[in-house]
């Protein structure tokens, strides 16, 4: 996956590969910058067509490569089959059309459904969604609605359709701490009503360890560290996994300092060679700036990408 | 909703005051006197005096004022010294022409701005952008009264297709319905009055119009470029709707906010230029008539024309103003 930009082609995503089982929850962490979003935007093919671009790959879904498939055949899995909740509820909703109109469109544009038909179904997902009043709200527009709302309609939106894959970019980073809880909790128990499968990407690792099954760490655009979750939290072995987890405030009877990644992220123009980490790595030699390192398996499941382990 | 009328509809008052003020003061300083233009050649001084006293303009200014804004106050805009008719009726007669002219360049305008605003907007930076925006600066910067003349030139001149000059109805000798010639034509089911008062209107239409339609392309494109480029934008297409549906629904919809905007200002900018457009395709609207009046130096249709303008505008921007909460639902009047 490339970008094309004045300044040249950035390399946004390499060698980025996993699988999602349906039922099953993928949790994608990193940094800002990583790649996680362009990740689930590629998988739906919605980066901006002429900057964006994938230039390799394979995007396997119901054994069809979608990176492969017509324009047209593209619009028949986004929303249907494939469904995406973004970052933040207050722009990705259009304000100028009421929320109804925003959750029917999807079936309208996928089933032949009445217009009656399409609104009971809005209400029962709105419900589902866990909003109170589903058929007064039909009527009513984004900005009458809070951020924990509008991210439930999001989900509501999101599900019109029974997907069998559900994109979740970031869906409580941009809510209140209480309300984020609650959403993932919805998000999770929708999950296991409908046995889809679910990409969530988030930098939260509280988030990851709680609500999926499996997690990939993503650094730089490519995937560093991939394993359980369980098995990541025991025992992580990549260096930037280690970084992040000890970058978690614990409580702790004595206090002790929160240790930082040092540095910051390198720009996508300009990664380093070799191991795109080993300018912030603290075992970082000779051998990380000149060769790449594969994500290789480490244990049952388990695989990552460093020389140092 | 009402409150807020109401409260538009008093604001109109002062403004309303003000403008006679100034427009008296302004004419009563300009040379000229109506009382000369008005009497034959060999009036005698004294026949002169008399005109001068029946018409209260030997009174002191402030005088003339205030008796003037007593009538104004009751609908009474006074007498028009060169038709001898109530300045009321003169201009009454003479609005539909000029606000069927109006509409018709806006429906122009619009027809062509907001398709090619939005084609140029959705493929920013290609061929049909640059297209979309040498007809947009063509457009505002041609004046409107240049336009018209080139319009003669080629279509009535060279081509004779059009006829260049004023507004026939048809030998339609009937009581006009409702003034617009189209609209009677079509209630009339008078195909040929129709197509006659459109042969008419096209050229003075087009010259105001193609104005209008450059400024409204330019904010179409911008608004939509913007609009794109919002996050609901990316939603709508990752339900899987069709970019036409992307654009001309999700996107028109948010991006015709700005255009009304400019359509508000713009129907002022054409309301002026009607007076010229007017005058050069001799339109017996209420443009041309000001021009007439302002020559034969009759005040009270001087005032009268100009205060009928000024109310239309303030109209204008009053409608406009009640149809942000149709197209925004965040915009709460009040």
């Amino acid at each position: 996956m490339s970008f094309f930009t004045k300044d040249g082609e950035v390399r946004a995503l390499d060698g980025v590969d996993f699988s999602i089982e349906s039922g099953r929850t993928l949790g994608l962490v990193g940094e800002s910058g990583c790649g996680k979003s362009v990740t689930a935007l590629s998988i739906l093919r919605l980066l901006p067509k002429h900057s964006g671009r994938i230039k390799s790959g394979e995007i396997w879904f119901e054994g069809t490569n979608l990176a492969h498939v017509s324009e047209a055949e593209m619009r028949n899995v986004r929303g249907k089959r494939i469904s995406m909740i973004f970052q933040d509820p207050m722009t990705s909703l259009n304000p100028v059309v009421n929320v109804g109109s925003q959750i029917t469109e999807a079936m309208h544009l996928h089933e032949e459904i009445s217009k009656a038909d399409a609104n009971a179904r809005a209400v029962e997902m709105l419900t589902l969604a866990g909003i109170p009043n589903p058929g007064m709200r039909l009527r009513q527009f984004p900005h009458e609605l809070s951020g924990g709302m509008r991210q439930r309609v999001m989900i509501a939106m999101a599900l019109a359709c029974s997907p069998s894959l559900l994109l979740a970019d970031e869906p409580t980073t941009a809510l209140d701490v209480t309300v984020q809880a609650q959403i993932l909790e919805l998000l999770l128990d929708i999950q296991n009503r409908f046995a889809m499968g679910v990409l969530l990407i988030t930098h939260d690792l509280g988030v990851v360890a709680h609500h999926t099954q499996e997690v990939a760490v993503m650094y730089g655009g490519r995937i560093v560290e991939h394993a359980s979750t369980a098995d990541l939290f025991r025992s992580p072995r990549h260096p930037y996994t280690k970084g992040l987890m000890n970058s978690i405030p614990v409580q702790q009877k004595h206090k002790s300092r929160i240790s930082a990644i040092p540095g910051t992220v390198p720009s996508a123009l300009n990664w380093p060679s070799g191991c795109r980490f080993r300018t912030r790595c603290p075992l970082a030699d000779a051998q990380c700036a000149h060769e790449s390192p594969a994500l290789l398996p480490v244990g049952p499941g388990h695989a990552a990408a460093c020389f140092k382990m | 909703m009402i409150l807020y009328t109401l409260r538009r509809l008093l604001a109109v008052i002062p403004v309303v005051f003000l403008i006679t003020l100034i427009l008296f003061l302004l004419i009563h300083l300009a040379p000229g006197d109506p009382i000369t233009l008005l009497m034959p050649e060999d009036a005698t001084p004294e026949m002169i005096e008399e005109v001068r006293i029946r018409w209260g303009l030997d009174q002191p200014i402030w005088v003339q004022y205030f008796n003037y804004l007593s009538l104004v106050v009751t609908g009474d805009l006074g007498m028009s010294f060169k038709y001898g008719d109530p300045v009321v009726d003169v201009i009454f007669s003479r609005l539909p022409a000029t606000a069927e002219l109006a509409i018709i360049a806006m429906i122009i305008a619009t027809i062509i701005a907001i398709p090619l605003g939005m084609w140029a907007g959705a493929h920013p930076n290609t061929a049909v952008d640059y297209a979309g925006g040498l007809f947009g600066f063509l457009g505002i910067s041609m004046p409107s009264f240049w336009l018209g003349i080139m319009l003669i030139l080629l279509l009535s001149g060279t081509l004779n297709l059009l006829p260049s000059s004023g507004r026939d109805n048809f030998g339609i000798t009937d009581a006009p319905i409702t003034g617009f010639n189209v609209l009677d034509g079509v209630l009339r089911l008078n195909g040929g009055q129709v197509l006659d008062a459109l042969k008419y209107l096209a050229m003075p239409a087009l010259a105001l119009g193609v104005n209008m339609a450059g400024m409204l392309m330019r904010v179409t494109r911008s608004s939509i470029i913007d609009v794109m480029h919002e996050d609901y934008i990316r939603t709508a297409r990752a339900k899987g709707a069709p970019e036409r549906r992307v654009l001309w629904f999700h996107g028109l919809k948010n991006a015709l906010i700005p255009i009304l905007t400019i359509v508000g200002l713009e129907l002022g900018a054409l309301l002026s230029g009607s007076v010229i457009i007017e005058t050069i395709f001799a339109w017996p609207g209420i443009g041309s008539l000001l021009i007439s009046s302002i020559n034969a130096r009759d005040y009270p249709l001087v005032i009268g024309t100009i205060l009928v303008y000024t109310l239309i505008f303030v109209v204008i921007n009053f409608v406009i103003d009640l149809l942000y909460p149709f197209l925004d639902p965040r915009v709460r009047l009040g």
